[in-house]
């Protein structure tokens, strides 16, 4: 029967939890002394306080959205701005029939059933005794009309509110982004506090990378309310702190010039002024009306920009990653230099193609009758392949990656607006661990001209090319100049930041770089001859292609024009003045075919408009700096 | 016949010895938890027609609405408790594991076919009634985990892997709860299940570890996203914060402080009429207080302790009987509907987060009320099935019980 042992393990269980029953009942007498206490302390010491609080319980609480900062241009034009207009909100806990409220509300007012079901939608997950809104942007003939008949509607008000308007529409939208309804995502992330009453938080770019500066914080009220809960008088109010303004660096006419300059063609240009890193122009074609977005697009009107071949939403200049072709050309010259591989002097020869050794693969020129005898200024002014690919060759792979990678294109650049890619410099390990495959020497030769593997951003090209006209140094590149306190009016300037600069061996490798590139635009066998044609000042260029096949990755690409899908992207990498650099730029245009005669006429617009601005302001040497706002 | 053999079996030897051996009248019960658990029903009942008369005839027109389902809800919790008297103990600790299995279905269910009010997927809908799986996960996981410290005593006393299998099991319920989520009562059942655990023996320092490791994760949230904490905290000011929960508490400490010794009388409440949401469901306490003052507070909260002490006391001779389910079922339901009970006063009071509990045998809320009555009827079942004895037996078998016995619970046992 029962055997001893058990028996006694029952035994000192049982005591275990005779002990433990002590202990428990003990914690639980002092968290009943606790309650009791506070108890006592609520209902019998602090019964005074809380009834005379209870006599100010007419007021309801309110909060008070701040104003969301605007944003101007470098010139002061407004970018951004909020405009007033009057919302119909309805209170779930003050309607007693909602379905008849709302079917009576349309015979005043314009409700389509997508305002409905939206409404529906928020109503879900929003407490009773909160405004939800049913229809935004009421005419003034609708407030008019509902002001008449409001007795009728308990529950339900006018109210006024501000959205985010973009008077530019589409310019910039890239750069700038927009603002749109607070998603269900965002709202698990936010301070909820912070954001009671806010409807619009930025969804991309600018708007959402400086969110926190533009949205402020909220503000309170206290309401006297009637029975019905309808305002009387306010109270008391805690003012809400409006967000900051934002002074760009971006020129909105340049803007303009920019993407006027692409006509018909999709692509992108990023222009930067080397001397303090400003951002002057972003431009990716084509655009799209940024106000769409801001009350919440219908979906027919998405599902149009979304399906779109040329798609408009794709952000080229941050996001789009092309092969870099014959624009990577310079700095790979400047490699060749400063790791002591090449004189300058010594010509290679051109014979119109190249072949390694016990390989049967043709590396072909772009000119097929070759380039005859070339030195590294001939070779980037004409442009030649085969030059590259030898020294290319010379330098190997993991040269060229390591003397490539100080110029950022395997980083984000760190520019302040949202959503930016990087680009990719190909090396032995990284396609060890992304293809998991050896390195070619094949792949070192086309690298060496930027294809293949090679990727770089439009805004990755105009940063290393500015870092390429600032000797090494390179700066963080900043749309936002300058936060501007719309109470106080104090203007506070963002310092520029600098990144980890490229280790410069010898100046003069550098200045023979440079000047080969000026022979680009200024020679007559130069690729882009055709913008140093009446030039006032002289440019540093680099004119390349890319070829198409490289797209078809990450971005979804569809194009129509089968005709004009084959033929190559068009670059133009470039500098102005060449003595005291003020505009980098580097442009692409989407089957744009060559280079010289697409994409660096885009790039001469833009210089000779920012320029003419920036070397009149020079010449009277006393009053330099004084451009921004 | 050896113990050794299968469990159950030997637990209903026992019980079926106990049965025989009654000494009492016909149905014998712990008559002082049958009294305070009626109490409260009706004190509930009269509370939420008080406090839901405004908030009713705004919604529905009808301001005696909610008195009238509440009444349903009552009445099929005292049938669904009847009936459940009417079960022998063997069968709950038979069906556990079956239990278990049907709540967890029930919560993944929810997860997907729930109604979602107010930002949380809790209910089923079933026709006119909402069913709340997390109501009735609280008293499956008692049941379960009663048997189990039972069937696994010994493993969950001397190795961590015993104590860890149960934690398993509550972390997977605790994640179904947050998914909808339920923070209030994902609580509950974790802090149910540690106690039960404490109760059943498991070894100091595991508890040591948990809670050090928990207090790590906290310190991380708190490093990593200093918002979480601001949220979680901001009932200790809710001036701060005067939105959201934060209006819900000033307004609840408001009627708590107008309510003074005596209260303002029944029906009486201001708060209630427009001010405090929730006045019938969670906040039901906080018009209490207002209505009936400090009295009225302190008569409930009385009746609170008497059904967790009567819960122990019920378990300590289910103890002494044999019936070890018997014993941990009890404290489980003790630990369950006091300390739910404990955290709905702390919250109303301000002094703990808001977590959208009810009170249990109070609030507003037809699975919650069906299932405090179910709980209470289990105890009463216990109670009938290992009758407390009046005088202490000679032939008690376990000496050190009375000891304790007479330190919690009554001043009785002092003579041996």
């Amino acid at each position: 029967m029962a055997s001893h042992s058990t028996l006694k393990d029952h035994f000192r269980e049982t005591r275990l939890f005779t002990n433990r029953a002590v202990i428990a009942l003990l914690l639980a007498a002092a968290l009943m002394i606790l309650l009791l206490a506070r108890l006592f302390d609520l209902q019998v010491l602090q019964h005074a306080t809380y009834s005379v609080l209870s006599d100010k319980n007419r007021v309801h609480i309110r909060a008070v959205p701040p104003t969301r900062g605007l944003i101007y241009d470098r010139n002061g034009a407004l970018l951004a701005e909020n405009l007033p207009s009057y919302q119909l909100e309805i209170t779930r806990e003050r309607v007693a029939d909602l379905d008849a409220t709302i079917a009576e509300l349309r015979q005043l007012i314009d409700i389509s059933d997508e305002n409905i079901s939206r409404f529906k939608k928020r109503l879900e997950r929003t407490q009773r005794h909160k405004p939800v809104p049913l229809r935004t942007r009421l005419s003034d003939i609708e407030v008019a009309r509902f002001a008449v008949n409001r007795h009728r509607f308990p529950g339900v008000d006018t109210v006024a509110h501000l959205y985010r308007h973009y008077p530019f529409n589409g310019r910039g939208v890239h750069a700038l982004g927009y603002v749109g309804r607070i998603s269900e995502q965002e709202l698990q992330r936010i301070d909820s506090t912070n954001y009671e009453g806010t409807e619009f938080i930025g969804k991309t770019g600018i708007e959402k990378f400086y969110e926190d500066l533009l949205h402020g914080e909220v503000g309170v009220e206290q309401l006297e309310t009637n029975a019905q809960g309808r305002t009387l008088r306010v109270l008391d109010r805690t003012p809400p702190i409006p967000g900051l303004n934002l002074y760009l660096n971006l020129d909105i006419e340049l803007q303009r010039i920019a993407e006027t300059a692409f006509g018909d063609n999709n692509g992108a240009l990023a222009a930067i002024d080397p001397s303090d890193g400003s951002v002057l122009a972003l431009v990716s074609m084509p655009t799209f009306d940024a106000n769409l977005f801001v009350g919440g697009i219908d979906s027919k009107t998405y599902r149009a920009l979304q399906d779109s071949p040329d798609q408009p939403m794709f952000n080229r200049v941050l996001r789009g990653r092309y092969p870099p072709g014959s624009t990577i050309k310079p700095f790979v010259g400047l490699a060749g230099l400063e790791y002591g591989l090449i004189d300058p002097n010594v010509s290679t020869y051109c014979q119109g193609w190249y072949m390694l050794d016990g390989d049967e693969r043709k590396y072909r020129d772009w000119k097929k009758t070759g380039h005859g005898h070339v030195d590294l200024t001939q070779a980037i002014v004409e442009s030649c392949d085969v030059y590259f690919y030898d020294l290319a060759l010379t330098l190997g792979i993991d040269r060229i990656s390591r003397f490539l990678e100080p110029f950022g294109f395997n980083d984000l650049t760190g520019i302040d607006t949202s959503g930016e890619l990087t680009g990719l410099v190909p090396s032995r390990q990284w396609k060890r661990q992304a293809k998991r495959a050896p390195w070619y020497p094949g792949e070192t030769l086309i690298t060496g001209i930027g294809q293949g593997f090679f990727l770089a951003t439009p805004l990755h090209l105009a940063e290393a090319t500015a870092t390429l006209s600032r000797y090494g140094s390179q700066l963080r590149p900043r749309l936002v100049a300058a936060t501007e306190d719309p109470d106080s009016r104090e203007i506070i300037g963002l310092p520029a930041v600098p990144n980890i600069a490229v280790p410069v061996i010898d100046r003069a490798n550098w200045d023979y770089i440079i000047r080969a590139m000026t022979r680009v635009v200024h020679s007559p066998k130069g690729t882009a001859r055709r913008i140093g044609r009446g030039a006032k000042y002289k440019i540093a260029g680099k004119t390349g292609t890319a070829q198409v096949f490289s797209i078809k990755q990450d971005e979804k690409y569809v194009e129509e024009d089968i005709a004009k899908k084959l033929r190559d992207h068009a670059l133009f990498v470039g500098f102005a003045p060449v003595e005291n650099p003020r505009i980098a730029i580097a442009v692409i245009v989407e089957n744009g075919g060559s280079g010289g005669a697409v994409a660096a006429p885009i790039a001469r617009k833009v210089m000779d408009y920012y320029l003419e601005q920036v070397l009149v302001e020079e010449k009277p040497p006393a009053q330099q700096k004084e451009q921004k706002p | 016949m050896s113990t050794d053999t299968i469990p159950v079996l030997r637990n209903f030897v026992h019980t079926s010895n106990v049965i025989s051996s009654q000494r009492h009248g016909r149905f014998p019960l712990d008559m002082g938890l049958l009294a305070a658990a009626v109490m409260l029903l009706v004190v509930g009942l009269v509370m939420v027609a008080s406090a839901s008369v405004s908030i009713a005839e705004r919604q529905m027109n009808d301001p005696l609405f909610y008195l009238w389902r509440q009444s349903a809800f009552v009445t099929l919790g005292l049938l669904a408790g009847f009936a459940v008297l009417n079960v022998r103990l063997v069968y709950w600790e038979r069906l556990g594991p079956w239990f278990l299995l049907l709540g967890l279905s029930l919560l993944v269910t929810v997860l997907f076919l729930g109604r979602e009010i107010n930002g949380s997927v809790r209910w089923l809908s079933l026709g006119p009634v909402n069913l709340q799986p997390s109501e009735m996960m609280k008293l499956f996981i008692v049941i379960y985990l009663a048997g189990y410290l039972v069937r696994r005593g010994d493993e969950v006393r001397k190795s961590i892997k015993g104590f860890l299998k149960p934690m398993a099991l509550v972390g997977l319920i605790g994640v179904l709860l947050l998914l909808e989520p339920d923070f209030g009562a994902a609580a509950v059942i974790t802090a149910t299940v540690l106690g039960m655990m404490f109760l059943g023996g498991v070894r100091l320092w595991q508890f040591v570890v948990l809670f050090l490791s928990m207090s790590a994760v906290v310190a991380a949230v708190a490093v990593s996203s200093p918002y979480r904490v601001e949220r979680l905290t901001s009932f200790v000011n809710p001036w701060a914060d005067p939105f959201d929960s934060g209006f819900q508490l000033t307004q609840a400490l408001i009627a708590f402080g107008r309510g003074e010794w005596m209260g303002v009388g029944l029906g009486g409440s201001v708060q209630k009429l427009f001010y405090l949401p929730e006045a019938h469901t969670d906040f039901l306490f906080a018009v209490l207080a207002e209505e009936l003052g400090l009295m009225g507070v302190v008569l409930v909260i009385g009746l609170f302790v008497l059904i967790v002490w009567r819960a122990f006391v019920v378990g300590q001779s289910a103890a002494q009987g044999g019936n070890r389910f018997g014993a941990y079922t009890a404290y489980g339901i003790g630990i369950w509907l006091g300390l739910q009970a404990f955290i709905n006063f702390g919250v109303n009071m301000g002094v703990l987060p808001t977590k959208g509990l009810t009170l249990p045998l109070m609030s507003y809320g037809g699975s919650s009320i069906v299932m405090s009555c179910v709980a209470v009827a289990l105890l009463l079942r216990i109670s009938h099935e290992h009758p407390v004895e009046r005088q202490p037996a000679a032939r008690r078998k376990v000496p050190t019980l009375q000891k304790t016995a007479a330190k919690t619970a009554t001043k009785r046992g002092r003579s041996s």
